[in-house]
């Protein structure tokens, strides 16, 4: 039996982020690098060349299997869809019990809004049970919670251990003695979840397969039209859970699941092993297990709106943390590869690949290719002729001529059948949105390396006035 | 790439403030504080602390760069706006001396900064290699040196300052090189009183700019007192005074007393743009300031001494009459770029038979320097940039020729041209022997024309893009021929005595 670790976890070590890429493997990937560049040096008429094609090619495939999902994706909307009608019959007393995890830290000023979100989610409340999940040091969000209302919920106080992370806190709560609940789901400090979300997702579970292990809620934001960040954010929300996931489900392949509103029942959460404390995005992680446990991954068309990060470096921070994730469960899911194609098979694999950390590498990758076009547009020096034969060049004149164009235009069309035209710039914009995935994949390769177990702490509460939602 | 949607998660999870390089300004984020250390470290360095080390940051990885400016400025050059030109934009940063509300991370301003720097640097050290006489026009390294200081701004300030000040920013790439400032003085007539007015109308912007804390009016008051008084200032002091000295007062101590007094006056009367806030710059480790300097040290390096040229050797004035060359036409309009008593004069060569038409420029003025600022400007019509090459000969005369394969209208004349810079008594000359490419035709080769903007931007900006094949054709043996035979006789003529 492996051993686990964490306060909470249940995780053996051969699925834990913790030796993701250690001091060994750093020095395995350093030596590799090294002679990657003696090769070049010594053979640089033959090696640097077949580097830049394959490179070119792998984002190529990249980029033409993301855009055929959205594509799909645009064509089988299939979600589950259960209405406010149906979700409201069924009798009470055949609710599942229900847990909630609400991890915060340092969000005082979100605590408030946090309660009112989850507040107003319609379940009766002798089978409803909300973890509030604090730290030890949290005194600031400790003392903002005197004096409020907290009916149905439990605060509880998670123990100092490293690593201090959200998934730690939520393993601490699930792991306690006298825990009832049979579904169990998470949301964010500043969600406003769909009030009829819990009941809509226990109809969901009557007549899905019974191989279906999660739910994941569709999420949103209520503050989309505060700049620019905020649209780019949104329309990548909506293009991600109300697009690609319902397309990547569709053609049997492995679900990331969202940081928050994943319904699952509890003991196919604990038969997984629940989350990786030492995975930053334990959500996308959790997603990859429940397939290589045969579980299924459906979207649930219920919306939880949460505060799009309206602030640049904020932004940057956020994705950074989930960059590294990507790369963490990538790297973890890879460790027995022929293991793990027995398991989800081959084309899952590789759309998991392309799905975790595809997305951090070609956004590293762009960083590249476009310095290598300023290097050529400003000097044209000899070594970028010799990098880029004719199918190099002609493949990445391709991606930067065609490639642009079409994920532009692919932007407008889901924007188009979004039914929202307020995002339509935000669309034409969104090569200026890569540039910041590209400096927010550069701080995530360098947090694997040098902190990898880092939480890096996205602010919340800038948007003022959250829209609360109604459900439909 | 299409779109990277990700996942949502919940920021949870403790900061470690000993590993941890994020700074979150308190205002926005009570949970995100700085650590001791930092807050400690920014107490004692605060914005004014900062600017100063920016400034000496700058001033030390590119001393030889600056000194050489200044030595310019002291020696009769028109760019001597350049002198004054990193006051007047520490002056605009004192407009910008309260700390951005929004999150920060050290981390990112890193990435930011080595983004930036590498990208500006690269492309400043390519283009310098392809177009070298057009990068010495544009005193490209200066650019370099507006890069450094914005990259170190954002290691000090954070990139949402950096980016906050864009004006400044704006302010300093048009002063950082000499060329748009001469190109200004030419189009408002070329006068030294011109280029002094000119300068104080930069340092009233610079003080409208610095003045942003204050209420509209009042600014733009202010920047129109300084430049009225300025420009009066300037007409005043150019008959007595030379134009570095007339700058100094004009374009640098006007507008900080003016930028002061504003200053002053809007704290005494409260009458400032917002509120105070009092939210601090982010907090940087020691590490950061070592690394900086370090980069400094780099840039210092990559950037020598130049050595100073040699002062031209004495030649006989009458040059021209011994040579028996015609004087066929003056161009006035050099007055506009080498300063009022500039002369440019173009002088027929006796033609020779099977060798194509030669003329001979001559450009005359008594200040060296102000030649020296167009050293590396090409006065004649080529459809793509072209290179000064030394000459042959070693004894610092250059070449440069249009591109006779390059495809162009009809009505273009190629030329291949050997210049060089001689004294007669009481002036220098710049003297050009210019040959026409074409061998089938007694047509002189162009004359030349005044430093347009789209000679010196537009044009060699539009050949970078179109990605035109770059190759310098050849020049056929009896135009070169042609050319040393002139520059021979013109040597022969002006006898050249070493004093």
């Amino acid at each position: 039996m492996s051993e686990a670790f964490g306060v909470g976890s249940l995780l053996p070590a051969e699925f834990s982020a913790r030796t993701a890429l250690g001091r060994n493997s750093l020095i395995r990937l350093s030596v590799i690098l090294l002679v990657v560049v003696a090769l070049c040096v010594a053979l640089p008429g033959y090696l640097p060349p077949l580097l830049t094609t394959t490179i070119a090619l792998l984002y190529l495939v990249s980029t033409v299997d993301r855009n055929w999902l959205l594509l799909m994706g645009l064509h089988s909307r299939a979600l589950v869809t259960v209405s406010a009608e149906e979700a409201l019959a069924i009798p009470d007393d055949e609710l599942p019990v229900y847990t909630v995890l609400l991890p915060v830290y340092d969000e005082p000023s979100i605590v408030q809004n946090l309660i009112n979100g989850v507040g107003k989610l319609d379940y009766p409340s002798d089978k409803l049970e909300v973890l509030l999940l604090i730290e030890v040091d949290d005194i600031a969000t400790e003392a903002a919670l005197i004096g409020l209302a907290l009916q149905s919920v439990r605060v509880v106080v998670v123990p100092h251990s490293l690593p201090k992370t959200k998934p730690k806190a939520c393993n601490y709560g699930m792991s306690l003695p006298d825990l009832r609940g049979e579904m169990m789901t998470i949301y964010d400090a500043e969600d406003i979840p769909d009030p009829l979300q819990l009941r809509k997702a226990v109809a969901a579970y009557r007549r899905v397969p019974a191989d279906v292990g999660c739910l994941q809620g569709r999420l949103g934001y209520f503050n989309e039209k505060q700049n620019l960040l905020t649209r780019w954010f949104s329309l990548e929300y909506d293009q991600w859970f109300g697009v690609v996931l319902p397309a990547v489900e569709a053609s049997g392949c492995v679900v990331p699941l969202g940081g928050t509103s994943n319904h699952i029942p509890t003991r196919i959460w604990r038969e997984v092993g629940g989350w990786d404390e030492f995975n930053v995005t334990e959500d996308a992680d959790l997603g990859v297990r429940l397939a290589r446990h045969g579980y299924r991954t459906l979207i649930l068309d219920s919306i939880t709106l949460e505060e799009a990060n309206s602030d640049v470096v904020n932004w940057i921070r956020q994705r950074s943390r989930w960059y590294k994730g990507y790369l963490q469960t990538m790297i973890v899911h890879l460790r027995h590869p022929v293991r793990l194609r027995r398991e989800i098979g081959t084309k899952a694999i590789l759309r998991m690949i392309n799905m975790t950390g595809g997305i951090p590498l070609t956004s590293a990758f762009n960083l590249i290719f476009w310095f290598t076009m300023l290097v050529w547009v400003s000097g044209r020096p000899p070594i970028v002729n010799a990098l880029f034969p004719p199918v190099t060049y002609y493949s990445c004149l391709a991606l930067f001529l065609i490639g642009v164009t079409l994920s532009v235009y692919v932007g407008l069309v889901v924007v188009a059948a979004l039914g929202k035209p307020h995002l339509w710039w935000a669309a034409l914009l969104a090569p200026l949105y890569w540039l910041l995935q590209s400096v927010a994949a550069v701080k995530a390769i360098y947090q694997l390396m040098f902190r990898p177990f880092f939480w890096e702490k996205t602010v919340h509460g800038l948007c003022a006035e959250p829209v609360v939602p109604t459900s439909k | 790439m299409v779109l990277n949607g990700e996942m949502s998660m919940p920021d949870t999870g403790v900061r470690d403030d000993r590993a941890n390089p994020t700074a979150v300004l308190p205002i926005v984020s009570p949970g995100g504080r700085p650590s001791a250390r930092q807050r400690s470290w920014s107490a004692c360095f605060g914005f004014w602390p900062r600017i100063a080390a920016l400034v000496g940051l700058f001033l030390f990885a590119y001393f030889f760069v600056f000194a050489q400016v200044v030595a310019d400025a002291v020696a009769g050059s028109r760019t001597a706006f350049l002198v004054v030109a990193p006051l007047l934009v520490a002056l605009i940063a004192f407009g910008y001396r309260t700390a951005p509300r929004g999150v920060g991370d050290n981390e990112s301003d890193w990435i930011f900064a080595a983004l930036a720097g590498a990208a500006g640097f690269t492309a400043i050290a390519l283009l310098t290699h392809r177009f070298p006489t057009l990068a010495a026009l544009w005193r490209l390294e200066l650019v370099g040196a507006v890069m450094w200081v914005a990259c170190s701004a954002v290691i000090m300030f954070g990139v949402r300052h950096v980016v906050r000040m864009w004006q400044l920013w704006a302010f300093a790439f048009f002063c950082s090189t000499p060329l748009p400032f001469l190109m200004m003085i030419a189009v408002i007539g070329g006068s030294d009183a011109a280029a002094a007015a000119l300068g104080a109308t930069l340092g009233a912007v610079a003080a409208y700019l610095a003045g942003r804390a204050t209420r509209s009016r009042w600014r733009l008051a202010a920047a129109l007192g300084c430049l009225a008084v300025g420009v009066g200032l300037a007409v005043l002091l150019i008959r007595h005074t030379t134009l570095l000295v007339t700058l100094v007062v004009v374009a640098a101590i006007l507008p900080v007393l003016v930028t002061a007094g504003l200053h002053y006056l809007t704290r005494a009367t409260g009458n400032q743009q917002w509120a105070a806030i009092t939210v601090r710059f982010p907090g940087r480790s020691p590490r950061s300031f070592v690394a900086l300097a370090l980069a400094a040290v780099v840039l210092l390096v990559l950037h020598p001494p130049v050595p100073r040229p040699q002062v031209p050797p004495l030649v006989r004035g009458d040059w021209a009459n011994r040579g028996a060359l015609a004087h066929v036409a003056e161009f006035p309009f050099i007055t506009r770029f080498i300063g009022p008593g500039a002369t440019l004069t173009r002088f027929d060569v006796p033609s020779s038979a099977a060798f194509p038409a030669a003329a001979v420029d001559v450009m005359t003025t008594a200040n060296l320097a102000a030649l020296r600022d167009y050293a590396d400007a090409v006065w004649y019509p080529t459809p793509m940039p072209v290179h000064y090459r030394p000459a042959d000969s070693g004894d610092g005369a250059r070449t440069v020729h249009s591109n006779a394969d390059a495809a162009t209208d009809s009505a273009a004349r190629d030329w291949y041209a050997v210049t060089w810079v001689w004294r007669v008594p009481g002036a220098y000359q710049q003297v050009t022997v210019i040959v026409s490419q074409v061998l089938t035709s007694d047509d002189p080769p162009p004359a030349p024309q005044p430093l347009s903007v789209s000679e010196t931007i537009a044009g060699p900006a539009a050949w970078v893009v179109r990605q035109q094949p770059e190759y310098v054709s050849p020049v056929d043996p009896l135009v070169t021929e042609r050319a040393t035979e002139v520059v021979r006789l013109l040597l022969s003529a002006g006898k050249p005595t070493d004093v």
